[in-house]
């Protein structure tokens, strides 16, 4: 984990709400990086204080390349829609766990299901667990125009669905996942994706007794763990029944059963 | 070579560059960056008697220039920071400063009593943290309660008391002799002012907690102005904060009559903040032709 500077390669629209930033960064190869993990990354304008969180979506060591899929949506990522290639920006990564570290040793199967904007590290983690595990992704998304994160895949491999049904199915992601997981019972499900998507893949795995690890969203301040602003709500032993655990450096990724959603 | 070494109620810090409490938790998550020794001194996430587990997220929302956060001081209690944290922060080389904080001035004593024997170089008291609803204003703002915890706490202390002054006050020097008269052996402020961030799509506070204590580059101005006021109120020493993202802003808080600078908002922006600060007070020094840092200290000449 380390600041480094990296310089754009690439930025490129992915769908109609997304683009795509192609970073050359040597520094954060030093410590390596992996699928589930992000970067904290300063978006060059003095007046937003704060670095955007940004989970890695591709990966390409030999070129020591990383790829972010954002969503244009603040001001912060309207101003990194806005760099162009050969820019420089300032990366605080790899930060956080890693999907691999929740796939068992004896694991055969892995299924890995997003939603929108959180296909992008679901889709960073089949390319990388692909060489070992028999992967399928489920991807939802909300219409045809915010479709990406799936080129390249076999399609035999893929399970897309949207909330409209202008892409694929009108259902829920759970859907399809449920009737695979009938069909060919997964020994892991790694997921990232809105809350309650979460919970219901959740509860999918539960009732299958399938492991299951969650990759979880909050705003953050250091991305280091020093702050303790992005918390979220696990299951403890406290008087209160809970704690409050840090997505940034205790996570991003979280086991299911943990989570209080 | 300018000298940076400033002394404050006795201890000596090599550099007047400190990380403001609640930024920069016990030293060790930035330390994986850099080596933590390059700094003056460290003051800790906010202490209490018993472990809180803080508010609900969202805790953080920015704004032009700033950022308010409201973490409710989420800490695993004064014990446990002197048996699992003290140790490691003494391994390294910089002042370690104790922020405790408390719903009654019972607790306050309580951690001073338990802080005293300690390692710990100095104890600051946070009376106004504005995200814990019994602390919090309670004693931060009205200066006959400032005196009384103060007095209470510098009783039981062993170490130099630091008050850390809440902006968010009628007359601040009013409350600065307050701390003085108390025994307050130096002051550190500003700490955050109490804002909000609304999401109009929403229709809702961004902050689960509604209000936030508000910090960055954005209220350096009203910083600037509360660290002056307060330090020709008062004849202890001053510790100065609230949006310093340089070492010429430190170098204004000093020329206001800071003896020292606390960084907090701006290892969010740039991780690596504080070592550079201090290397650009330097060049700051070098290039005004000034020998000590010390001489700056009250060197502003007013219009």
């Amino acid at each position: 984990m380390k600041e480094c500077l990296a310089r754009v390669v690439d930025n490129s629209p992915l769908c109609d709400t997304m683009f795509q930033l192609t970073l050359r960064c040597d520094g954060l190869f030093e410590d390596g990086a992996e699928a589930g993990q992000f970067v904290n990354i300063a978006v060059n304008n003095p007046s937003l204080p704060l670095r955007r969180p940004i989970s890695i979506y591709a990966i390409d060591r030999q070129k020591r390349e990383i790829r972010l899929a954002v969503q244009a949506k603040g001001e912060g990522t309207l101003a990194l829609l806005r760099s162009k290639k050969g820019d420089e920006l300032s990366l605080l990564g790899a930060l956080g766990n890693a999907f691999s570290w929740f796939v068992p040793n004896n694991a055969k199967r892995v299924f890995l299901v997003g939603g929108g904007v959180g296909v992008a590290p679901v889709r960073c983690a089949f390319d990388e667990l692909s060489a070992k595990y028999d992967c399928s992704l489920f991807a939802g998304y909300r219409n045809v125009g915010l479709v990406y994160g799936l080129d390249g895949i076999e399609k035999e491999r893929v399970f897309a669905v949207s909330d409209d049904g202008s892409f694929g199915e009108k259902a829920l992601v759970t859907k399809p996942l449920g009737e695979q997981i009938e069909k060919n019972k997964p020994d892991v499900i790694l997921a990232c994706g809105p809350a309650p998507m979460l919970r219901a893949v959740s509860d999918l795995s539960e009732k299958h007794g399938i492991a299951c690890a969650v990759s979880l969203e909050q705003r953050m301040g250091c991305g280091l763990g020093a702050c303790l602003v992005c918390s979220c709500k696990v299951k403890a032993k406290t008087p209160e029944g809970y704690a409050y655990r840090r997505v940034c450096a205790d996570g991003p990724i979280f086991d299911a059963r943990e989570v209080i959603f | 070579m300018p000298k940076l070494g400033v002394e404050i109620c006795g201890v000596k810090f090599k550099n007047p560059v400190i990380a403001a409490s609640g930024t920069f938790g016990f030293g060790r998550e930035f330390d994986a960056l850099y080596d933590i020794s390059v700094l003056g001194g460290i003051s800790v996430k906010g202490l209490t008697l018993q472990k809180r587990l803080g508010n609900p997220p969202p805790r953080i929302a920015e704004t032009k220039s700033g950022i308010l956060n409201s973490v409710g001081l989420q800490n695993p209690g004064v014990d446990a920071f002197i048996n699992e944290d003290l140790p490691w922060l003494k391994q390294k080389d910089l002042v370690v400063i104790a922020n405790i904080a408390g719903s009654t001035v019972e607790d306050y004593v309580k951690m001073a009593e338990k802080l005293a024997p300690t390692a710990v170089d100095m104890l600051e008291m946070n009376i106004s943290c504005p995200n814990v609803k019994e602390s919090g204003v309670a004693f931060g703002v009205k200066p006959e309660k400032i005196f009384e915890v103060t007095k209470a706490v510098c009783g039981a202390a062993r170490q130099p008391v630091i008050v850390k002054l809440s902006p968010n006050a009628a007359d601040i020097a009013e409350n600065a002799r307050a701390a003085e008269e108390a025994g307050a052996q130096a002051l550190s402020l500003i700490n955050t002012l109490t804002g909000m961030v609304v999401d109009v799509y929403r229709k809702r506070p961004v902050l689960f907690n509604n209000f936030g204590g508000m910090s960055g580059a954005a209220v350096r101005p009203i910083a600037l102005r509360m660290v002056y006021q307060a330090a020709h109120a008062v004849k202890i020493p001053v510790i100065g904060m609230g949006g310093i993202t340089s070492g010429e802003d430190a170098a204004a808080f000093m020329l206001c009559g800071a003896r020292a600078v606390m960084v907090g908002t701006q290892n969010f922006s740039d991780p690596m903040a504080m070592p550079k600060i201090v290397s650009e007070l330097h060049r700051y020094l070098e290039k005004t032709g000034v020998v000590d840092v010390n001489d700056i200290v009250d060197a502003l000449v007013m219009n």
